[in-house]
């Protein structure tokens, strides 16, 4: 008996040093928040168990991966060090100094691609497994607030001094009901239209400087007529490239493809009022049928127009407007010795419609959390953030990548990161003005993408929206039909009408009457305040005629 | 109990323990997966979050939309041409094909069996079929020939999306393995009988393929009921909706809308159409040699 109490005693005294702070390397420092020299002198088996926040960090904002194999070296480290892999290098140095700034906080770096067609089933099935990374693209929004993919970062957005520098269309768009889901990321653009310098000069089509290009103030109808001139079968060449749609023409006419539904029964009904969709429907099959102008096929996305442009078959295309200065300094020759990227690629501002608007829009990608990670996960996410895109790491990052770039011959990346960044770096790294480095247009468009801003959205007032995706899906099957058939266009806008009317537009919410009106108000406010023009021309007589609330 | 009961359960037993890890893989990758899309498809189902029984209302979605009702038109009249051009051929190529010499024919099934790199090929494909810049239409004007929208034709564009399966699905090499197992003697009997080339056809080489073909068949018509890839990669289902399918839509639902409940909802109205359309054709398709149709 006293040999099975005293076995029993021991066990216990055995159990209770199993603990945080027990004798197997738990002490009581582990509860309590260390500083980093408090973390540095703890032992091994301390520190380790010490950091209990992981957080998941994708390659696409910082995460790196070691090689999977150390070739004929003795591990990967040592390959990747005699192999001068710096950017690896860099990326474990950022790791380790996050890390230590942060004792609590494990970064795991995670291969993630963000950019695959296949992006969002692999995002679904990640945060159904708990295996996403911890920040993530925003695609598709605001549905995919609606499915509860991102957390909800209004306070740690509240208490971030650089929040006002997010870009505002990408801060409307992930506001839902006063709350924030969405962060801005690293790279400010917009649709812009990239064109070939060359071929405008060929074609006597100079800008208010004097350069082949666009004149910044440029019209609808300069586009098209552009588009005609520069298309030369002989050669292969095509004035504009894009996907089968408009070809840009509604959002240069102002032209919202769903209005309040007059009735009251639905929220929205399909736009067949404004009679710029039949002109809309009438120019795209031109262009592509009678001018030949555009180059478009049914299989034509994004990937597909960029390439027309590269391979010199297309003088326009849409693009993004950080991508330009980017390749200019990642593929300076991309065209050849000859033709340098910035003499031989411009870019501008889309043209105007008749009353002045051009519908750009900001745009960053938008970042989302994953909404299972702790509080503290959350945080350190967050700073992650932060720190990578104009804190600590950000200055590693940016003089690892100019040193590269000496060694290697090629221009230095920060030029174009800071003519991108929508934050301001908390050090100055730029030896000179980005005047001397980039084309006049590339700073024009800049210059007007800062001062361009974003429009109020329906969902800041509580109302839902339709399914960007299965809006564009439908919409665009209505151009492709219109381009690749001769059916009557009136009754095209009618068929789809229904479609878009049943299957997309099909919801209404219990106030949306009074959210209807408050969204209406916000926009004629920002029409009278930034667009003075489209709102005297435009504007009044839309909502006096068919933008109305029932 | 005798030594011989003891055997017989032991062999039961043995026999269950190799059963049952092929059984569980079977459970968790094949049954469990169909039978929780019978619970997704009466949810409003969230990723992350909690999700909601919503009754039949993904249901009732899916059959008032009317995209449900093209979708399943072009994928009956993908499956049909389908079926028309790159299984129904392939079978007569393949008897045609077993007249050569037997050289001949492991040359003939290598070259065949080359192209069936099936992703690659679409890829190819949607290139060759591009109206401005493609291979087919630069043939066509290098012979003064009018020139075709390809798949930018909504009359045509079904039409070019199955014909790379005539080269790049090798059915045909599995009845070539067929025709091969014939017994030359019932060819001999035929002739005898004074069969010709078409009655030899008719009468010995068809019936004896029958349960190859059956097979086929259930496979064919399950995988053109099924295609996703090749209007996903070459038209994306253009022009208009005009090669858009069924699962593109489930695709689409699922994974661009998050709509989950209401794509298991349509994919278990495809389940069920495939599932009327084999028991049809084992109807009046037997694959027993010596059962009549």
């Amino acid at each position: 008996m006293a040999r099975r109490a005293s076995g029993l005693l021991l066990l216990l005294v055995l159990l209770s040093g199993c603990g945080r702070g027990g004798i197997f390397g738990g002490g009581p420092n582990l509860n309590k928040n260390l500083t980093p020299s408090e973390y540095e002198q703890l032992p091994d088996s301390q520190k380790i168990r010490y950091k209990n926040v992981i957080v998941r960090v994708p390659d696409t904002w910082g995460g790196v991966l070691l090689p999977f194999d150390s070739g004929p070296y003795p591990s990967p480290i040592e390959k990747t060090i005699h192999e001068g892999d710096l950017n690896t290098l860099m990326g474990l140095y950022n790791q380790s100094l996050f890390e230590l700034e942060h004792p609590r906080v494990k970064i795991d770096y995670i291969n993630f691609d963000m950019w695959a067609d296949t992006y969002q089933s692999q995002l679904a099935v990640a945060l159904s497994a708990h295996r996403a990374p911890a920040f993530y693209v925003g695609r598709n929004l605001p549905q995919t607030i609606d499915q509860g993919m991102y957390a909800d970062i209004t306070d740690l957005l509240n208490g971030w001094d650089q929040a006002k520098n997010q870009p505002q269309s990408t801060v409307h768009e992930g506001i839902v009901n006063g709350r924030s889901y969405i962060m801005g990321s690293n790279q400010i653009g917009a649709l812009i239209i990239r064109y070939r310098k060359d071929w405008f000069r060929e074609a006597g089509i100079f800008n208010e400087h004097g350069e082949p290009g666009p004149r910044s103030d440029w019209t609808y109808d300069d586009f098209r007529r552009y588009a005609r001139l520069l298309t030369d079968p002989a050669k292969g060449r095509f004035g504009f490239s894009d996907m089968e749609g408009d070809f840009l023409y509604n959002q240069c006419h102002g032209l919202d493809l769903y209005i309040p539904d007059p009735t009251g029964k639905h929220t929205w009904t399909f736009n067949d009022q404004d009679p710029d969709l039949l002109k809309s429907l009438q120019n795209a099959r031109e262009m592509v049928n009678e001018d030949k102008s555009v180059l478009t096929s049914v299989s034509t996305g994004w990937f597909e127009w960029h390439h027309d442009f590269d391979a010199s078959h297309a003088a326009m295309i849409p693009s993004l407007a950080f991508q330009p200065p980017q390749e200019s300094v990642d593929q300076p020759y991309k065209f050849g010795k000859d033709k340098p990227f910035k003499d031989t690629v411009g870019m501008v501002v889309p043209p105007t419609g008749p009353t002045g608007i051009n519908g750009m829009q900001l745009y960053s990608n938008a970042i989302g959390f994953d909404p299972t990670l702790s509080p503290e996960q959350l945080r350190a996410a967050f700073d992650w953030l932060k720190s990578y895109f104009y804190g600590d790491l950000w200055v590693n990052r940016m003089r690892e990548s100019a040193k590269l770039a000496k060694l290697e011959g090629r221009q230095n990346p920060i030029y174009a990161e800071m003519l991108v960044l929508p934050y301001k770096p908390e050090v100055n790294l730029l030896d000179k003005p980005l005047s001397t480095v980039f084309p006049w247009d590339y700073l024009h468009v800049y210059d007007i993408i800062h001062k361009t801003p974003g429009p109020p959205l329906p969902r800041n007032f509580g109302l839902q929206e339709p399914s960007e995706n299965e809006m564009t899906g439908d919409t665009k099957a209505m151009y492709s039909e219109a381009i690749s058939s001769n059916v009557d266009l009136k009754s095209l806008i009618a068929k789809y009408k229904d479609l878009i009317n049943r299957t997309v537009l099909n919801f209404s919410g219990p106030h949306d009457r009074e959210e209807l009106r408050r969204y209406i108000d916000a926009r004629t406010a920002f029409y009278r305040q930034y667009y003075p023009k489209y709102y005297e021309t435009a504007w009044k007589q839309k909502l006096a005629t068919y933008y109305r609330v029932p | 109990m005798t030594s011989a009961h003891i055997k017989v359960k032991y062999r039961h037993l043995a026999a269950w323990l190799f059963t049952i890890p092929g059984l569980l893989v079977q459970f968790f990758f094949g049954w469990f997966p169909v039978l929780y899309a019978f619970s997704v498809a009466f949810q409003r189902y969230y990723f992350v979050k909690p999700s909601e029984f919503v009754g039949a209302k993904n249901f009732q979605d899916v059959f008032h939309d009317p995209n449900t009702w093209t979708g399943f038109e072009n994928t009956f009249y993908y499956a049909f041409l389908s079926i028309l051009l790159t299984f129904i051929t392939p079978i007569f190529v393949s008897i045609l094909l077993m007249e050569m010499s037997r050289r001949t024919i492991r040359w003939m099934m290598i070259l065949w069996f080359i192209p069936v790199a099936s992703t690659a090929g679409i890829a190819i494909w949607k290139y060759m079929y591009h109206p401005r810049l493609g291979l087919l239409n630069g043939i066509l004007a290098a012979l003064h020939l009018p020139q075709q929208k390809w798949l930018d034709d909504p009359h045509l564009a079904m039409f070019c999306l199955v014909l790379p399966g005539l080269i790049l699905f090798g059915p045909g090499l599995i009845y070539i393995a067929a025709l091969q197992n014939i017994p030359e003697e019932l060819y001999e009997a035929a002739e005898v009988e004074g069969a010709g080339f078409f009655r030899k056809i008719w009468f010995v080489t068809l019936p004896r393929l029958r349960p190859i073909i059956a097979m086929m068949l259930i496979f064919s018509v399950i995988g053109a009921m099924q295609v996703f890839e090749l209007p996903f990669i070459m038209t994306g289902g253009g022009p208009g909706f005009s090669t858009t399918t069924t699962v593109m839509q489930i695709y689409g639902m699922a994974f661009s809308d998050y709509n989950l409940g209401k794509a298991t909802a349509l994919a278990i109205l495809l389940f069920f159409a495939i599932m009327v359309l084999i028991l049809i054709q084992r109807r009046f398709f037997r694959e027993d040699i010596d059962v009549s149709t």
